[in-house]
């Protein structure tokens, strides 16, 4: 009995490294497939030679002043998301959490629009504190829906989580709405893009002012591999196994609202990798956070860059947000879900 | 289960117009410029086409609060009849989408035919909502196991939020996004006599046939088996209650935008106040329906003159606590 | 379990410090590299292959006969102003101005470059390391102002001078002209009608100083009562005829939504029954042209209205 337990323990951890080295180099290749995409070609070797130290001038200021800060952000908010996402669906119990649907993206979309009307700018140092005003949104509204979706005897209802987030996504965009409607038009088209997801940070300030987030709290749900794995049996065994249910449950949420806070300030309110992400992960590696946890972070990086490469080279020269084009995929597999699953 | 009595029914219905009537006046008298009560008085009666005054009252806010009242008779209706038909407590044609879709085929039409006419637009923004409609029904009807009420209304608000994200990227991709932004958010001062001659006969006979269907609609309101015993064609039913509530939710965007949370909060008031009979409900809520987004209108534009606020806003700001409210109790029953 | 943490934790350690190191290189390299400050570049050949980050210092620049190698467009028509399109043609499209295609900047090897203190004040450190570069500040100042500081770059302060004085004729050609057509006294406004709303331009820039300035308009009831600071307001229709105007400007933003705005606001009673729409004294603007505060788009909009009120 133990003996098969640990082979299936073994084969599960196979699966998951192999399929981890897979999204590694698809993410390698997207990554560099992003990096040739601009208005001067770089070939894949001249972007080895310069990433080695070889280019020319040139080639060193496109690579590292333009184009490598805002691929290091749009990896990095598609890590959050994907990690984030996965912590959603494991704190919940709820297979259809995202922090778009549930209108987190939306209180941090407050948060901005308040951080713009006060200091009407989004550059500088002042940038830095963007993902701080997103926080503060994306908790109020985390707050409200939690507040409302909470029943005393049976905890969070998994499908009122959502109906709730609908709402009050809808409240919230209603006042974000007549805050931007006072903005100038630059200022309000700018937000409009935001809004509707795209990857604005290309400096690397705004690498700075989100990696701290993604490479402290990453690493911390990663360390809650086996609490999520708890938490997601639901709220009697894991009372029976000793866990502090509510405690580490607020604690995860917490930091997975944080984590999509400072993802979405630099990447613009994207919806549906959060819910993406985790569940192909979930699919090719199995249940267990541990092993799937970082497939859904390689795959919410591949999703986002490539949803961001399509949208700024296909389209050219009107870039379309890679919210719109993550949208088109991600949407119907929710669909897919919401009506595969039963009751 | 309390008893509505004929008496206080009427009561109700002559408490509702004389409201609407009270609340049309004062939209009527209130705005960015100062006329006096007697010729706003005399510029609804008495129109003397000469008098700057009366021109205000005449075509710029008339139009307005009898875009504000035909709209909100209509969005009010079809949420009535949406919430009767599927059964579902949380319907509304901005939640499920069907706004959305009038509204995201409207997109298309600026994009691709800018310059079309006014009937064209209407035609386009049906099109869109017949369309969105019928996908949220199929995908409900094809899914193994009970199609539940809530399952449906998070599908609904997954295909506006799609829909609402490719609106965007059309918008942007062509430039729109500040034409669609604001039309997005809804709004009645760009009604003129000429929409209102459009849309105002569609409106109405669109909720006369509906008040005509109200008695087998109370029926499968009350329950599908029931509904089937009382003899009614349950299949046909919903599929005309659903025409009537797209013709109405499609017209009214095309005018007014995708204005959500009326369709939902109104009908939900009347069912309280007038108990479940539909052929009371129907025209109780268009009643209640025009107060609300005459009001809205009114609050948008009295907020921070001469500055607007967009119309959907306003009505989201009420209706938002209410589905919460609505969502918390219809949750117990899963 | 806690070995992998560990692990995790160390990479991205050294992940940061890494990125970190290189940053550092960065800054390293750029304050190393001899920076041209503002100062050194008093002047510059006029041929040089110039960057324009502003539409109003293309235009400036296009004013004084000299043609940039690269420019910014605009931002309402993502494109070259229309009216001075045909001067650019074959010029490098840089973007809009608040999203620039730095690498198109980059790509174009410019001698020189040209910046807007307002919008790309913050990136001056990213342009300097792709040419020497130069900062305006064209908010403050008249684009006089704008004009002969650029003249003094490119060592054309003669051409500048001409330019003003041939602009100060135009105007005082064009002053008769109004004069003739409206009377001495008329009053008047411009509006301008946008997809979303009704604006009246008030006193600042960039139409209050042509207008009331140069062409010593007199303003209608109420327009000397919009803020200073503020461009324009957003007016209801309903208080259009408290204006009492002689004679109204308009100006319709680009876009299909303005243009039927529009016209169904000369459809309406109310417009038709002012003063200055009876009177026949409405005049369609050439948006673009009024609306660029710049040399060369003044001396158009003075063009327009000569063309207006000579007929």
């Amino acid at each position: 009995m133990n003996a098969h337990k640990e082979i299936l323990v073994r084969k599960r951890f196979r699966r998951a490294v192999a399929f981890s080295l897979i999204f590694s180099l698809v993410a390698v290749i997207v990554v560099l497939i992003s990096l040739n995409t601009g208005s001067i070609s770089l070939s894949p070797a001249s972007v080895w030679q310069t990433m080695m130290g070889y280019g020319t001038n040139e080639e060193k200021m496109i690579l590292f002043d333009y184009r490598l800060p805002r691929i290091i952000i749009t990896m990095l908010a598609g890590i959050g998301l994907g990690v984030s996402g996965a912590a959603f669906q494991g704190t919940t119990r709820n297979a259809l959490a995202d922090p778009g649907i549930l209108g987190i993206n939306t209180g941090a979309a407050l948060g901005l629009i308040i951080f713009v009307s006060f200091f009407r700018t989004m550059e500088g140092p002042l940038s830095l504190l963007i993902p701080i005003f997103t926080f503060a949104g994306g908790t109020l509204s985390a707050f409200i829906i939690f507040l409302f979706a909470y029943d005393r005897h049976r905890g969070i209802l998994p499908i009122r989580l959502i109906l709730v987030g609908i709402a009050v996504a809808a409240g919230i965009s209603a006042v974000t709405l007549i805050l931007s409607l006072k903005l100038d038009e630059e200022t309000y088209s700018f937000a409009a893009r935001w809004l509707a997801g795209s990857v604005w940070g290309r400096d690397w300030i705004h690498v700075w002012s989100l990696l701290p987030w993604v490479a402290l709290l990453v690493p911390f749900i990663y360390s809650r591999s086996q609490t999520l794995d708890i938490l997601s049996l639901g709220d009697e065994i894991a009372h029976s196994l000793g866990s502090h249910v509510t405690r580490e449950r607020l604690l995860l949420l917490g930091t997975a609202v944080a984590l999509t806070c400072a993802s979405v300030s630099v990447a613009g309110g994207i919806g549906f990798i959060g819910l993406v992400a985790p569940h192909i992960a979930k699919r090719l590696t199995g249940p267990q956070h541990r092993y799937f946890l970082p497939v859904a972070a390689l795959i919410g990086l591949v999703i986002l860059v490539t949803a961001d490469t399509i949208g700024r080279s296909i389209f050219r020269p009107n870039a379309i947000p890679a919210g719109v084009v993550v949208a088109l995929v991600g949407g119907p597999y929710f669909l897919y879900l919401l009506f595969k699953s039963k009751g | 289960m309390k008893s509505y009595s004929r008496l206080g029914t009427y009561l109700w219905f002559i408490a509702a117009a004389i409201s609407l009537l009270i609340s049309m006046f004062l939209a009527v008298s209130y705005g960015a410029k100062d006329i006096s009560l007697q010729s706003v008085w005399a510029a609804v009666f008495q129109y003397d086409s000469s008098l700057t005054a009366h021109q205000i009252i005449h075509e710029l806010r008339l139009p307005r609060v009898l875009g504000a009242v035909i709209t909100g008779m209509a969005f009010s209706v079809a949420g009535a009849i949406m919430q009767g038909v599927t059964r579902n407590p949380l319907a509304d044609s901005g939640i499920l989408g069907v706004n959305a879709g009038a509204a995201f085929s409207v997109a298309i039409c600026f994009a691709i035919a800018p310059g079309l006419s006014y009937w064209g637009i209407i035609f386009f923004s049906f099109i869109g909502a017949t369309a969105t409609t019928l996908f949220i029904i199929v995908l409900g009807s094809s899914t193994p196991g009970q199609l539940t009420s809530l399952r449906l209304t998070v599908a609904g608000a997954v295909v506006a939020a799609i829909l609402h994200s490719l609106s965007t990227g059309i918008a942007i991709y062509f430039d729109l996004s500040q034409d669609l932004a604001f039309w997005y958010a809804g709004g009645v001062a760009g009604v003129n006599w000429e929409h209102l001659r459009v849309i105002t006969p569609i409106v109405l006979l669109a909720i006369f046939w509906a008040v005509m269907i109200g008695r087998p609609i109370t029926f499968m309101s009350l329950g599908e088996e029931t509904a089937v015993n009382l003899g009614v064609n349950t299949g046909r039913i919903r599929i005309v209650g659903l025409f009537i509530a797209v013709i109405l939710a499609g017209s009214s965007v095309a005018v007014a935008g995708a204005i959500s949370f009326v369709g939902l909060v109104v009908p939900h008031i009347a069912r309280r106040l007038l108990g479940p009979d539909y052929r009371v409900l129907i025209p109780f809520s268009a009643l209640l329906g025009a107060v609300l987004l005459v009001w809205a209108d009114f609050a948008s534009r009295m907020v921070n003159p001469p500055q607007e606020f967009a119309i959907g806003a306003m009505v989201a700001l009420v209706g938002v606590p209410f589905f919460l409210y609505l969502a918390r109790k219809e949750g117990r029953e899963l | 379990m806690k070995k992998i943490t560990f692990m995790f934790v160390s990479l991205l350690l050294v992940a940061i410090l890494s990125a970190c190191g290189q940053s550092n290189e960065q800054t390293e390299s750029s304050s190393s590299t001899p920076t041209n400050s503002e100062a050194d570049i008093i002047s510059h050949d006029p041929n040089a292959k110039i960057a324009s980050m502003s539409i109003h210092i293309t235009n400036n620049l296009l004013a004084l006969g000299i043609t940039p190698a690269g420019s910014v467009v605009g931002g309402d028509v993502k494109d070259f102003l229309p009216h001075v399109k045909d001067r650019l043609e074959g010029v490098a499209k840089f973007g809009v101005v608040t999203d620039p295609d730095m690498e198109a900047v980059l790509g174009l090897k410019p001698d020189v470059v040209y910046i807007d203190e307002v919008y790309s004040g913050q990136d001056l450190a990213k342009f300097e390391k792709i040419a020497p570069t130069i900062t305006i500040d064209m908010d403050s100042g008249t684009w006089r102002e704008h004009l002969k500081r650029i003249a003094e770059h490119v060592g054309r302060e003669q051409e500048a001078e001409d330019f003003i004085q041939d602009y100060e004729a135009k105007a005082k050609r064009v002053k008769g002209l109004i004069a003739d057509e409206l009377g001495a006294d008329a009053k008047v406004m411009a509006v301008r009608m946008t997809a979303k709303e009704l604006r009246v331009m008030g006193t600042r820039r960039p139409l209050g100083p042509i207008m009331f300035e140069d062409l010593e308009l007199k303003m209608a009831d109420g327009v000397e009562k919009i803020p200073a600071d503020e461009p324009y307001q957003v007016i209801s229709r309903e208080v259009l005829p408290d204006y009492d105007a002689d004679a109204i400007f308009v100006i319709i933003s680009t876009g299909d939504v303005a243009k039927s705005n529009y016209e169904e606001l000369t459809k309406n009673p109310i417009w038709q029954n002012l003063k200055a729409v009876k009177n026949n004294h409405v005049y369609v603007l050439d948006g673009q042209k009024w609306l660029d505060y710049s040399s060369i788009g003044h001396s158009m909009a003075l063009d327009d209205a000569e063309k207006l009120f000579s007929k």
